[in-house]
């Protein structure tokens, strides 16, 4: 069965960039979203969840890892990982439960590598 | 135009007082010249004269004390040399009223003589001590030892007139007459000290004209009365008459005018002064606090859109580092748009890392080295190893770690410098594409030449050199102030700027090949907290 990828960020252009990167990589895209509310609300509606979200750090209404947190509360088997820009969040991500974190801009390599790990793992 | 104004007021207020003393002693002078010579009861004189003599010795003695402290304090040669003036003044004028015929049982000591030797000579100590002052440079500070030799010598100086005017009377000439009047010596000392006032009143108009200070007017007033006082003395005719009791007025007039002078000079203005000054501290204080806000509100500000900024931008060039990518995976490209997508992707890469770094550095710029926010090295170290490998899943990593066991390794820079650890283990680990990463991690303690002490890490890796690329912008230290520099995008060299904002170092070097084996270094020294603490404590050794 193909992983089935849930992508959160405000930025549209990375969200569109992700999507096409990791389709043409062969994942599904179940959704995505551009604020942390709607992140939780949209992974609440998912049956079943999502294999992976790929969560951005520094979104409107709640940032990502208060949406992770909100997620992992409704469903504590959720794998988040983290996609940001913002260096200073990496210990508080993986603190709360995030599965792993990349720096961006990241290659697109260690990127890919890192989602197959991680959907391996939860097959596994 | 107020400079002048005030020194014109000046010169008119001494014309008004030559005129007021003049118009006294001539209308003193006229009734003494039409009704004969007005002589006073022996008592009523006397206790006038000891009263009026008594204020003007207080005087002296205030004079004294004030020129005295201040000069002290002020390292003022000038001022402790008048102070001593003034101290053989006051007991001259002292020995005066206690030889004054009258006053006490008869004694010996005690005549009309010795009385106005003492009163001659305190004038005279008094005129020469100002002119002294106003003519003499006195350029150098005063130690000391000068304040302890200048009242030494007003003392001795006292002590010895004391002694020929009272002990070798017999020698000295007849100042008084039997008549009760001056002799044509004692005339002529009085007139003598009336030339000398007049000269010190003009060296202290021209003074007061040349730096506009109010003080010299002062002493010019008072030698102005002075010189009537001196006039009077020298045409009275009875001991007990008017003139002569006109003449102790003008005397004591003079000293508290001269005593209001230097009270206003040596304590009022310096007491002025300091007020003002610290009315100006204080608006300086508040300006200083207001800028010190500002300040903190504009780097607060900076720092938001730095903040902004580096985010901004990796999010901007996130995706096209990522299209770049995938063209350059297809195989759709020509050699020649094989290059230029290859170089759009290398300068994003580049201009990502260059923000980033630029913001990990502005970060840790943002924390003063003094207020010291440690780091456990040894802790840090121990759970790096799992950080690196949960941002880096697909890499094999193994490390092997020496670290002190019963040692905290507590070293400043607190986040700042983990942010460089995992800089240091994240380029370690992207530096290899395939393959596993060996890396060797060992922290100890180190003493310089100097006698500091620093924690080292040394983080080696195996199979691995850097360029010579890597080496030398690794060695440029990022300064704005000088250029950016080689070192652009270099992580380390930005690593080693932060290292070095908290009072360390950072280098990297390729260890000798042994064996066909290459292998490369980072190393790491930081204070340790000792030595941080001594540095709080103000001690720089």
């Amino acid at each position: 069965m193909t992983a089935r990828i849930f992508i959160v960020d405000d930025e549209r252009t990375v969200v569109e960039t992700l999507r096409e990167m990791l389709v043409m990589n062969g994942f599904d895209i179940l959704g995505w979203a551009h604020n942390g509310e709607e992140a939780v609300r949209k992974y609440a509606s998912f049956v079943p969840p999502p294999d992976i979200v790929i969560m951005d750090y520094r979104l409107p209404a709640k940032n990502g890892v208060e949406a992770m947190d909100e997620i992992l509360e409704l469903d504590p088997s959720a794998r988040v990982l983290f996609v940001s820009a913002d260096m200073n969040a990496r210990s508080s991500a993986l603190a709360g439960g995030a599965v792993g974190f990349i720096l961006k801009p990241f290659r697109m390599r260690e990127f890919l590598a890192t989602v197959q790990t991680l959907v391996r793992k939860d097959a596994s | 135009m107020a400079l002048l104004g005030s020194r014109a007021r000046s010169y008119s207020m001494l014309l008004v007082l030559v005129v007021a003393c003049a118009s006294v002693f001539s209308l003193v002078s006229a009734v003494e010249a039409t009704k004969g010579s007005t002589t006073i009861s022996s008592s009523s004189f006397i206790s006038a004269h000891t009263s009026l003599q008594l204020l003007s010795i207080s005087a002296s003695l205030s004079i004294f004390g004030i020129r005295w402290t201040s000069g002290r304090l002020t390292k003022s040669l000038q001022g402790l040399f008048i102070g001593g003036a003034f101290l053989s003044v006051g007991l001259f004028h002292l020995f005066h009223v206690l030889s004054y015929p009258g006053l006490l049982e008869s004694s010996p000591y005690m005549s009309s003589d010795t009385s106005t030797y003492f009163h001659v000579i305190a004038r005279l100590v008094i005129i020469v001590a100002l002119l002294a002052a106003a003519f003499l440079p006195f350029r150098r500070l005063a130690e000391v030892s000068d304040s302890i030799i200048i009242i030494l010598g007003a003392v001795v100086f006292t002590l010895l007139v004391f002694y020929v005017v009272v002990f070798q009377a017999d020698s000295l000439p007849s100042i008084h007459s039997e008549s009760g009047r001056l002799t044509s010596y004692g005339r002529g000392l009085e007139y003598t000290s009336v030339f000398l006032f007049g000269l010190g009143i003009l060296r202290y108009s021209y003074l007061g004209g040349i730096h506009g200070q109010s003080t010299h007017f002062y002493i010019a007033a008072a030698l102005v009365v002075g010189v009537f006082g001196e006039l009077s003395f020298s045409l009275y005719s009875q001991a007990f008459d008017l003139v002569n009791l006109m003449a102790y007025c003008f005397e004591f007039t003079s000293f508290l005018i001269l005593f209001l002078a230097l009270l206003r000079e040596s304590v009022a203005m310096p007491l002025e002064k300091l007020t003002l000054t610290r009315r100006v501290h204080e608006k300086d204080q508040t300006r200083l606090e207001l800028k010190t806000k500002e300040a903190e509100e504009a780097k607060s500000r900076a720092q938001a859109h730095l903040d902004f900024f580096a985010h901004d931008v990796s999010n901007i060039i996130s995706p096209i580092v990522s299209y770049t990518e995938m063209l350059l995976a297809g195989n759709d490209l020509t050699p020649q748009q094989r290059k230029y997508v290859g170089t759009i992707l290398k300068q994003a890469q580049r201009g990502g890392a260059f923000v980033a770094n630029l913001r990990r550095l502005a970060d840790a710029e943002a924390v003063s080295p003094d207020a010291f926010v440690g780091i456990d090295l040894g802790k840090v170290l121990l759970g790096m190893e799992e950080v690196v490998r949960s941002t880096h899943p697909t890499k094999i990593i193994s490390t092997t770690q020496a670290l002190p066991v019963d040692t905290r390794a507590i070293a400043p820079g607190g986040e700042h410098v983990e942010g460089v650890l995992y800089e240091i283990m994240k380029n370690a680990v992207e530096d290899v594409p395939e393959g596993p990463v060996r890396l060797s991690i060992t922290l100890r303690q180190v003493r310089h030449e100097h006698g500091k002490r620093y924690w080292q890490v040394c983080i080696t890796q195996f199979d691995h050199k850097f360029s010579s690329e890597s080496l030398a912008e690794a060695r440029v230290i990022y300064d704005p102030r000088r250029g950016i520099g080689r070192g652009i995008a270099s992580s380390y060299s930005f690593c080693s700027s932060i290292v070095n904002h908290f009072g360390g170092r950072l280098w990297i070097e390729n260890l000798p090949e042994t064996d066909k084996t290459q292998n490369s270094r980072v190393t790491i020294e930081l204070p340790t907290a000792d030595i941080m603490t001594d540095l709080l404590r103000g001690d720089q050794t």
